[in-house]
């Protein structure tokens, strides 16, 4: 689904350049659940972003689905991203003016779908993640867990293939924690390929794969990767 | 959930803010529109005549004379007509005043005396009836009348059979030979009867030329001529018929030229520069309020740019990103300019308040469709242009840093905040401008009262008699009536002195005093054309005007002076610098012709103002008694001093007068003062206008500055906080916000000292003895603005003082 080949990116600064990414590359299938670690400032955050497709400033090449989205003008690639991807934020980024409700529909409404249509989607998502209750609240009344859930819930509305999730429970307890992965473990096994970023290893074990980055390079620790990266040659 | 709702939702959360965001804009739109609605009225719509644009008017100009402007004479008319190919009709017109109905029933009605191609020229046909025919243009066969509809519904119940009846005219019998359309006017009048513009057949030729130039003249181009065409064909039938004047070589002299231009554009030539100027300041004011909204709407810039991003990241493409911001820029826009169309509404009111209608076409001023069609797209177009510029701005910073954490976000933050302040100090400056023309134009106004007219006008009572009437059509019954009203009006108790005046100075009809060509023993060439007055009774003393040398006429024995006058000091001055002016010879017409008896000057006294506060007469008047009054008169004012207020006078003197003769009614009886303050309201209404501009462009500012200042301070309560656990001292923080107020005052008046200097001189044409630079003026509107943003700093810089060091703990 996704292969990424000697991925850089670098920011300038008043020194020159700052590489934050170097030499990933990387392949992941249709159903993986990839699990990116490593420590705070490594680039985990920055390469979910090239992968969403939010960033398209950066050297190497990025195929998704054999199309090459490193090479697409701003137009395809939001396309793209519209079509694949769901995002998942740790900030939850939830619009504090719109009900749940409002907010689930609110991709849909940027996708060419009927009024009714629309409302059959939210009413099952809402089924779905059980918070039909809490459909007409606004983000404020929810707690943070319930306000992650109705995240998730917005990222994958539109039926994405692919869920992107930066430190999704970062801001929340451990037991909110776990439904949100229980939750992930359940899209992931009706075919939603999942990349999340987490500091918890608990939270780690529930993907396939876990990949380490560290100062900008990948580390693998885990068996299935199909195409070794390059191993550093510094340190 | 679609935009609107989402927009309106917005909107609400915040009322306080949408509250102030459409009063300022409906306060810039309003007066914009108010303004509008006058320069629309009087500039730019047509006049109300079919193709008025093919309307011009012909005038005759003296330039090298101190006459200037002057209308046409009798054979001008009979001259021209027919003989101007660029033309299709030529007619001519004089405004007038005259009692309709019988004796004691009668009322005043405005009338407008014409000549037989008048309605034709200006593209009239009657309702019914005919227009008026050649052979109605004398004074035996012009016995004639046409009702305009309005008169006709009121008098003759909009009688069918109206053609034909009879209308009493100045004691007159006339016949109704039509009715005008309903709605019919001409220029700033709507006269409710026309009349025939009669003449002496004898005065019809090129002997009369120049001489009692009161006729209006317009004309109307052929489909296809121009202006320039009808220009030349003018100047080329003139080099045929000006020799054969006997004059022709003096008039020449004074440098005569008819000149044909449009008669839309002539007509308000006058109020066109302060109207321009007004319409000026409305837009400056709505460019504040344009600013004003922006910088609200930019204090929530980061949570919009946040929105925006986590919308995108949604799949929504840019166009769904505009359209919505759009959407909440239009609603915002449009309830401003739904609320400005009601301040316009008011605004024009207020103007009349103002004395928008003695402009010339001021009577045509109303907020119609085109002001409300203008307004509308006005404030959509400028919520469009806002929507796209916000959207712009907002979507500027990179989509991942927006989603990012709060952390990275304030190198756009510091962007908006320069922004921001970057407008406060646009406001500032644009209040500046506005307070220092506000504060020139007051001043010009204040110079222009202070200005002396030669007589004390206080205290002074004035009416105005015709002596258009069958019964006084003889100069001998003239004469006796005179003398009876004044002795009369002296008799009265309260009036120390009244005299009768052919032209009232500074505030005779239009302006225009009488003037004419008179000839003195050795003049050296010059051609001498003063102010002339024809006086009767007390008059130097009822006006006050004080003698300088010699006598006033001697009011008691009128006949035994003989043919005297008295000139004023400028005259006296300027003909016989050396030598007194008192025993000096006067003769009527351009030259001195041996067989006519000269007037002898007896007297010299103060110099009045003639046709305008603000401008000294270089050429001086000269005074004769009424009998002998060269330009003869048809209508007198009456001037009485009065012991008490003038205004508790004028029913007793209406009174004496109808009870003297009443069939020649005393009209238009009002105080001096205030047909001098009437004189002013072009000057007076843009003062005015200008100071409620500038003050609500500073109360704009204020808030602007204040709003501003207030969300630094909100948005920084947690560093301010931290600042204080640190041991920075309140006052040290209240400082630092003081100072950002008082850094923005500096730029902001620094660029407003700049366009006030541009301003000052674009309106130097209309300021009277004010300079464009007036140190004083600008002085003060420093400190006003001053005064007005530090109390405006003050607030949130006391709050940010009292921010508690606990803050910096207090989380986002
Ligand atoms: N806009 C930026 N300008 C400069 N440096 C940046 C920018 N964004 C991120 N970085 C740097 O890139 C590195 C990687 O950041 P990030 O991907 O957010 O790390 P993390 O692994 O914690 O998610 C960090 O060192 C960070 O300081
Ligand atoms: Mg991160």
């Amino acid at each position: 689904m996704i292969k990424l080949n000697n991925i850089a990116k670098r920011y300038q600064n008043r020194a020159g350049f700052t590489y934050v990414l170097q030499q990933i590359n990387l392949d992941i299938a249709e159903g993986d659940f990839v699990t990116l670690m490593g420590p705070s400032g490594a680039g985990k955050s920055t390469l979910l972003n090239i992968i969403g497709m939010f960033d398209s400033d950066y050297e190497g090449e990025y195929f998704f689905n054999g199309q090459s989205v490193h090479a697409m003008k701003p137009k395809e690639r939001a396309a793209l991203n519209k079509e694949q991807i769901g995002f998942v934020f740790q900030q939850f980024h939830l619009l504090d003016d719109m009900t749940v409700a409002e907010n689930l529909e609110l991709p849909l409404s940027y996708r060419n779908l009927k009024k009714s249509e629309r409302q059959a989607i939210v009413a099952d998502t809402l089924d779905r993640f059980h918070i039909v209750g809490k459909k007409d609240l606004f983000p404020a009344q929810l707690s943070g867990g319930q306000q992650q859930l109705v995240a998730i819930a917005r990222a994958i509305v539109a039926k994405p293939a692919l869920i992107l999730a930066d430190e999704p429970t970062g801001n929340l307890h451990s037991d909110q924690g776990r439904e949100i992965m229980d939750l992930f473990k359940k899209l992931n096994e009706g075919g939603t390929t999942i990349i999340q970023v987490t500091h918890n290893e608990d939270w780690a074990k529930y993907g396939n794969r876990q990949i380490m980055i560290r100062d900008g390079w990948m580390e693998t620790s885990s068996a299935q990767i199909a195409q070794r990266p390059l191993h550093s040659s510094r340190s | 959930m679609n935009d609107l709702k989402f927009a309106v939702r917005q909107l609400l959360k915040n009322p306080g803010f949408t509250a102030v965001a459409v009063l300022t804009l409906a306060i810039g739109i309003g007066a914009s529109l108010a303004i509008f609605a006058v320069v629309d009225a009087i500039l730019l719509r047509p006049l109300p005549l079919p193709e008025s644009e093919r309307l011009v008017t012909i005038y005759h100009e003296y330039a090298k004379s101190d006459m200037g402007r002057m209308g046409t004479s009798i054979p001008d008319l009979y001259d021209r007509r027919g003989k101007i190919e660029a033309f299709t009709s030529i007619g001519a017109y004089m405004s007038d005043s005259v009692v309709v109905g019988d004796a004691g029933a009668g009322r005043r009605e405005e009338a407008l005396r014409v000549s037989s191609d008048f309605l034709e020229t200006v593209g009239v046909h009657p309702q019914m009836g005919q227009a008026f025919s050649e052979d109605q243009m004398t004074f035996q066969t012009h016995h004639v009348a046409i009702l305009s509809n309005d008169y006709w519904k009121r008098q003759f119940d909009a009688d069918p059979q109206v053609l034909g009846r009879r209308v009493r005219v100045n004691g007159f019998d006339k016949t109704i030979v039509a009715v005008l359309p309903a709605g019919f006017r001409f220029l700033s009048t709507q006269p409710q009867i026309l009349l025939p513009l009669s003449s002496q057949v004898d005065h019809r030729g090129v002997e009369r030329l120049h001489s009692n130039s009161d006729w209006g003249m317009i004309a109307r181009l052929r489909d296809g001529a121009t202006l320039a065409q009808a220009q030349a064909q003018m100047d080329a039938l003139d080099a045929v018929i000006q020799p054969q004047f006997e004059w022709a070589k003096q008039v020449a002299e004074a440098g005569y030229r008819a000149m044909v231009v449009p008669l839309h554009a002539d007509h308000v030539a006058s109020i066109r520069p302060t109207l321009l100027l007004l319409q000026a300041g409305g837009c400056l004011l709505l460019l504040i309020a344009a600013v004003n909204l922006v910088n609200l709407l930019l204090v929530r810039a980061s949570d919009r740019v946040k929105e925006l991003g986590v919308r995108q990241s949604l799949g929504a493409s840019r166009g769904h990103l505009l359209r919505q911001t759009l959407t909440e820029s239009l609603m915002l826009s449009s309830a401003g300019g739904l609320a400005g169309l009601g301040l316009g509404a008011i605004g024009v009111r207020v103007l009349r308040v103002f004395g928008v209608e003695q402009l010339p076409l001021g009577l045509q001023v109303t907020l119609d469709g085109r002001g409300i069609v203008v307004a509308v797209v006005a404030s959509m177009v400028f919520g469009a242009v806002v929507g796209l510029a916000l959207t712009a701005f907002y979507l500027r910073s990179r989509l991942v840093d927006v989603l990012q954490a709060e952390g990275r976000g304030s190198t756009g933050s510091r962007g908006v905040q320069r922004l921001r302040h970057g407008f406060v100090a646009a406001q500032m400056a644009l209040a500046f401008v506005l307070l220092v023309g506000a504060g020139l134009l007051s001043l010009s106004l204040k110079r222009t009262m202070e200005v002396s007219p030669g007589f004390q006008a206080e205290r002074l009572l004035v009416g105005h008699l015709s002596l258009i009437h069958k019964n006084y059509l003889d100069g001998a019954v003239r004469q006796r009536f005179i003398e009876r009203v004044v002795e009369r009006v002296n008799a009265l108790p309260g009036v120390s002195f009244a005299g009768l005046v052919s032209q009232t100075p500074v505030v005779g009809k239009g302006g225009a005093s009488d003037s004419r060509v008179l000839s003195l023993l050795d003049q050296g060439g010059e051609l001498i054309t003063p102010y002339v007055y024809g006086i009767a009774g007390d008059y130097f003393r009822a006006m006050g005007i004080p003698l300088r040398e010699g006598r006033y006429f001697d009011v008691a024995a009128s006949s035994r002076d003989g043919r005297v006058c008295v000139v004023d000091e400028i005259f006296a001055r300027r003909h016989w610098p050396d030598k007194g002016a008192v025993g000096q010879l006067i003769f009527d017409g351009p030259e001195v012709e041996p067989e006519e008896k000269p007037f002898t000057v007896i007297g010299v006294v103060g110099a009045v103002r003639q046709t305008d506060l603000t401008e000294p007469s270089k050429h001086g008047a000269v005074y004769f008694r009424l009998p002998e009054f060269p330009n003869g008169f048809d209508g007198l004012h009456l001037v009485a001093r009065t012991a008490q207020s003038p205004e508790r006078l004028g029913p007793t003197m209406v009174k004496a007068l109808r009870d003297l003769e009443p069939e020649i009614p005393l009209n238009d009886v009002r105080a001096m003062e205030s047909r001098i303050a009437d004189t002013l309201v072009g000057r007076r209404s843009p003062a005015l206008l200008a100071r409620v501009f500038a003050l609500t462009a500073l109360l704009l500012a204020a808030v602007g500055t204040y709003g501003v200042l207030g969300v630094a301070v909100a948005q920084r309560r947690r560093e301010i906080g931290l600042r204080m656990a640190l041991g920075a001292l309140p006052r040290q923080i209240g400082r630092q916000f003081l100072l950002l107020g008082l850094r923005l005052l500096a730029v902001g008046s620094a660029f407003g000292l700049l366009g006030a200097w541009l301003a000052g001189k674009a309106m130097q044409s209309q300021l009277f003895d004010v300079p464009p630079i007036h140190m004083a003026t600008f002085g003060r509107t420093f400190l006003l603005l001053g005064a007005v943003a530090l109390l405006a700093c003050l607030l949130p810089a006391l709050r940010a003082s009292r921010v508690a060091p606990s803050e910096a703990l207090r989380s986002e």
